[in-house]
């Protein structure tokens, strides 16, 4: 008895302080989108003498590793839990559950249908506010009439679904003469993107600009605008930072990309965590705005760093 | 009485005994299983895997080294001692498509599954965009370089990789079977990672690596691959856009595959593979179909989101879990999917391989999921190898029984040691074909490697395994118990002893002596004849005889004194009260930092005081009895002094005359290692001790044995009587000591 006793107390006292420990789990990791948020809550988490775990599905739609990372960071009683959902629903009992164990919770980027306050923050990228931005952004460009074509609807995300639902409130009420003439549902690679652009593009001749509401479909856009040799001729305004995007404003084929300011979004949901741990007052929504990255403004250091890969932070 | 002997003790015995147990205990559960001295090699062309541990990837045994045919982003198969700090690594590294990366990991820990879920330095040979590469990762990765080989990377070429790892310093070599063609990286960092194990690490491409040895290294082996090195860009520049866009190396955004993939797509859109199973199958149909591949061996299939089918192709071309493919071939229906034969097509594009359906082992079994990619949780029967060079997982969900089957090649010893009852998630192709059901199951999950089953839980408390292990740990446990007993009923006994010694010395030092001075009056008072012929010995007799009495009253008084929890001067109020005579006062101050002293001192200053404080009772007729305390850290100093009519100090008898007061103070002085002053005058009689006090941590430890053996006391008195002992070893039963 006296060994075993020794043995876990030694292992107590031994084992690192988890109370510093923030975990942020998003959507996925290794891409401009996730590893700028990444550098935002490091920044965040250095001033704060916190330390962050950062892990994530290899997989954007892999909805049960998030769910297992969510579960590991609840067992290892980390001191705070900050999420990028995959999902709109299959995360509310972890959620819940984290909450329950009095780990303050931070939904970041998209929302999940769980009330905010009591331990959960929600530090939200402004959907409704970048379908606002790419509908401006279309009817600019078309002088206020022809065909779109709106790629990457995704019902299993929030954001993604108000993003889609303002950029059609928005051209319905302020250029009633454009039309939504296709719907595409998101696509899991860019290939596959691609190819439904493509068709699209093939199937009608009439359209006049594509808005793209992921990074995937903006790429798989792009791709089919290159094959068609049609950039340029067909405006395509994206959405989510991408570095092939990217080149394409440089180039002059993507017209624009609506990024999420995901820097920020990390930065305020580790800022939200300190804050609950410490007791001290918080927001329950943080609304972040979204970014026009246009061939003028690229260069702006606000827009190169939400584009930088490197997460240390120290920007 | 002798307490030590030369022989060993049985304590001694116990313990060495109890010591060897631990040490073969803990050298049982923590045997590595295989030995990881340097130099080392990977044992893969004897068809040898143990050590190795795989996070996330498909891996198996292929023509004499090890693959991932998975193109899932960081898959990671390690192995090695995390103590391994400068080494160089060799290996022959193939990648196996054409938009991702494959290498090695040195100094790696921390592994989980994920991107860049590791901590440790990668060295990847990367043909997205034609380069070796050098970074560190950290649940994160940070590139140092990344530099154009002279001739361009391609897939299923291999590659040899020299990697060194010396001080904060790595460094690498590629090069591949044409002459000339070397790359070299290398990367400084100033706070880093010392020591661990090696990974082979693939993104997006699969791979396959074989030959791979570990060497000791040092600077000697690293300084001419760090001359031939570039210099490091500023920190984090490759990832930024502009250190993209240099990387970017012209290479086409789209690869010819895909091109062509989308304009057969165009022309002749491809079925849907869940429609293929509702077929006519009177004649063959030809058909095709695009959809990601879920397994390679020992079959190949692959879904789309309507469904899965198995392929046969009349040529199969090089696959990777993950791929996404386009198949033309006869469609053969069944029941629940389809089997494309005589199929021929081509690979569009990598993808990082899809997540599986989660159903349970009821819904498996209706047939519903056939040839799709599925998970479920189940309790593990049992393991078998079966002829045909399979394992086989013997699985039961509640009362659906089934089997997961894996390749004998992609069997690490993780399947082979799970044992029975663990509950497990596996992940793997469903099939119904009796072929691997022998319908003695209603399906069969067809793994891509072992590392697609996760132990959840381990076997309940009760199953032989477990037993086994508390068998073993309990005869420890009461090993180790017994040890602690012995060694508590050691100093139990010891305590028993010192008290005994204690009590000895009050009873020499009083009543001995005091009984030894009356006999000595008597003979005296005796003649031969035995006729008293002087009654003066007898008065004295008689008044030794009192002051006896009296000395063995004040040490009983004293030794109940000692076992209250009380501060001292409170102890020396409660003994002096009952002494001292009415019409005189008590006065007891104390300064400093109050405290309890060892058992040996306050016994010894008790005494004195007692006698002190006696005498001026008996002799000095005063009013006032001051007893002063000042503690310091180092020292105590006692101050008794009373305001009676003093006595000639030089002119006092001493014991040769019988009276033992002054010369006990001094000799207890003494045995404290106290200085002794007595003055005495017409103002009265004053005596200061000044006892040296043990260190703080001392007589921490000092008084926690005395307070161990005061509990051990009380305990044995209290064993000694549950037990019926007539022995009694405190005062606190009167009935033993009163002698008033």
């Amino acid at each position: 008895l006296v060994f075993v006793v020794s043995w876990f107390t030694l292992r107590h006292s031994f084992a690192e302080n988890p109370s510093q420990t923030i975990a942020f789990i998003a959507q996925t990791t290794g891409n401009e989108l996730w590893e700028a948020a990444h550098a935002g809550a490091q920044k965040a988490a250095s001033r704060d003498g916190f330390r962050i775990y950062w892990n994530a599905p290899t997989r954007s739609d892999d909805v049960e590793r998030q769910i297992e990372l969510i579960e590991a960071a609840i067992r290892r009683e980390d001191a705070g839990l900050v999420v990028a959902p995959t999902q709109f629903l299959a995360l509310i009992s972890p959620l819940r559950l984290a909450i329950a164990r009095h780990i303050p919770v931070v939904v970041a980027g998209t929302s999940v249908p769980i009330p905010p306050g009591n331990g959960l923050v929600f530090v939200l990228n402004d959907d409704k506010g970048m379908g606002q931005m790419a509908a401006r952004r279309v009817g600019a460009l078309l002088h206020g009439s022809g065909s779109v074509a709106l790629l990457g609807t995704d019902p299993d995300l929030n954001g993604n679904w108000i993003r889609s639902r303002s950029f059609e409130d928005t051209i319905a009420s302020e250029f009633p003469a454009i039309s939504i003439k296709e719907r595409e549902p998101s696509s899991p690679t860019f290939e596959e993107a691609a190819e439904n652009a493509e068709q699209i593009l093939l199937r009608d001749s009439q359209i006049s600009a594509i808005v793209s509401l992921t990074s995937t479909d903006s790429e798989g856009a792009l791709t089919a605008l290159r094959l068609l040799h049609r950039t340029g001729a067909v405006p395509l305004v994206g959405c989510d930072q991408e570095l092939d995007l990217m080149e394409g404003i440089r180039e002059g084929q993507v017209d624009s990309v609506i990024a999420e300011n995901s820097f920020m979004i990390g930065e305020r949901a580790e800022e939200s965590i300190a804050a609950l741990l410490h007791g001290r007052p918080t927001s329950t929504t943080v609304l972040v705005p979204a970014l026009l990255i246009t061939r003028d403004n690229i260069d702006r250091p606000e827009i190169q760093r939400i584009l930088s890969t490197d997460w240390r932070g120290t920007q | 009485m002798r307490l030590r002997s030369t022989a060993p003790s049985r304590g001694g015995i116990v313990a060495a005994a109890a010591l060897l147990a631990v040490v073969v205990f803990a050298a049982l559960v923590m045997w590595p299983g295989r030995s990881f001295r340097l130099p080392w090699n990977d044992g893969f062309a004897s068809g040898d895997i143990e050590g190795w541990q795989a996070f996330g990837g498909a891996w198996s045994l292929y023509q004499g080294g090890i693959r991932n045919n998975s193109d899932e982003r960081g898959a990671k198969f390690v192995t090695g001692s995390a103590a391994w700090s400068d080494y160089a690594v060799d290996a022959d590294v193939s990648l196996l498509g054409d938009d991702g990366d494959a290498g090695i990991i040195v100094r790696s820990s921390d592994e989980e599954e994920g991107v860049d879920s590791y901590s440790g330095y990668y060295v990847g040979l990367r043909d997205s965009n034609n380069s070796l590469t050098i970074g560190r990762a950290d649940h994160g990765w940070t590139e140092y370089q990344a530099v154009s080989p002279r001739k361009r990377l391609l897939p299923s070429h291999w590659y040899h990789l020299h990697i060194v790892a010396a001080g904060c310093a790595i460094a690498a070599v590629a090069s591949s079977d044409t002459p000339g063609d070397r790359t070299w990286v290398a990367m400084h960092e100033p706070a880093c990672t010392r020591s661990g194990r090696i990974g082979l690490r693939s993104y997006s491409s699969g791979g396959l690596w074989k030959n791979i040895r570990v060497t000791q290294a040092g600077s000697a082996d690293l300084n001419p691959l760090l001359a031939q090195a570039p210099p490091e860009p500023a920190s984090g520049t490759l990832q930024s856009e502009a250190g993209f866009n240099s990387l970017r190396l012209n290479q086409p955004s789209v690869s010819s595959a895909f091109t062509e993939g989308l304009r057969q797509a165009a022309t002749t859109p491809p079925a849907q593979i869940g429609q293929l199973s509702s077929l006519s199958a009177v004649k063959p149909i030809l058909a095709t179909i695009r959809g990601s591949v879920t397994l390679t061996s020992p079959r190949v299939y692959m879904q789309d989101a309507t469904g899965g089918a198995m392929i046969e192709f009349l040529h199969a071309p090089s696959l990777k879990i993950g791929d996404e493919v386009q198949i033309t071939g006869e469609v053969e229906p069944s029941h629940f999917s389809a089997v494309m034969h005589q199929a021929t097509g081509h690979v569009l594009w990598q993808r990082s391989p899809a997540p599986p359906i989660s159903v349970s082992a009821t819904q498996a079994a209706v047939g519903l999921y056939d040839a799709r990619f599925i998970e479920t949780e189940a309790e593990v029967d049992g393991v078998q190898h079966t002829g045909n060079g399979r394992m086989v997982l013997l699985l039961h969900s509640g009362f659906q029984h089934f089997v997961a089957i894996v390749d004998s090649l992609a069997n690490p010893p993780l399947l082979r040691d799970i044992p029975p009852h663990s509950t497990v998630r596996v992940r793997g192709v469903c099939v119904v074909d009796p072929e691997f059901t022998g319908n003695a199951a209603g399906f069969a999950i067809l793994l891509r490697s072992a590392s697609d089953v996760h132990v959840l839980a381990g076997p309940p408390w009760w199953a032989l395994r477990n037993l086994v292990a508390a068998g073993m740990a309990l005869p420890i446990a009461a090993l180790l118990g017994f040890f602690i007993y012995s060694r508590a009923d050691r100093w139990r006994m010891q305590a028993v002893l010192d008290e005994r010694l204690h009590m000895a010395r009050e009873i020499h030092d009083t009543l001995a002596q005091g009984y030894a001075a009356i006999a000595f009056q008597l003979e005296s008072a005796i003649d031969r004849d035995r006729y008293i012929n002087d009654p003066e010995s007898l008065k004295l007799a008689l008044q030794m005889a009192e002051r006896s009495r009296g000395e063995a009253h004040l040490s009983i008084a004293s030794l109940r004194a000692l076992h209250y929890d009380a501060p001292f001067p409170e102890l020396l109020r409660h003994l002096l009260a009952v002494q001292i005579a009415g019409g005189i006062s008590l006065t007891i101050r104390s300064y400093g930092n109050e405290r309890r002293l060892p058992v040996e001192i306050e016994s010894n200053l008790l005494r004195i005081v007692q006698e002190c404080v006696a005498n001026t009772v008996r002799h000095a007729k005063a009013t006032l009895v001051t007893a002063e305390l000042d503690y310091s850290p180092e020292l105590l100093s006692l101050m008794v002094s009373d305001n009676g009519k003093g006595f000639d100090a030089n002119a006092a008898p001493g014991a040769e005359e019988g009276h033992y007061g002054l010369p006990g103070m001094r000799e207890r002085s003494a045995r404290i290692h106290a200085d002794f002053q007595l003055t005495s005058g017409d103002a009265g009689t004053c005596i200061i001790v000044r006892v040296p006090l043990p260190q703080p941590r001392s007589m921490a430890w000092g008084y926690t044995l005395s307070l161990l053996r005061r509990t051990l006391h009380r305990f044995s008195a209290l064993r000694f009587t549950a037990f019926g002992r007539s022995e009694s070893l405190h005062a606190k039963d009167n009935s033993h000591f009163d002698i008033g």
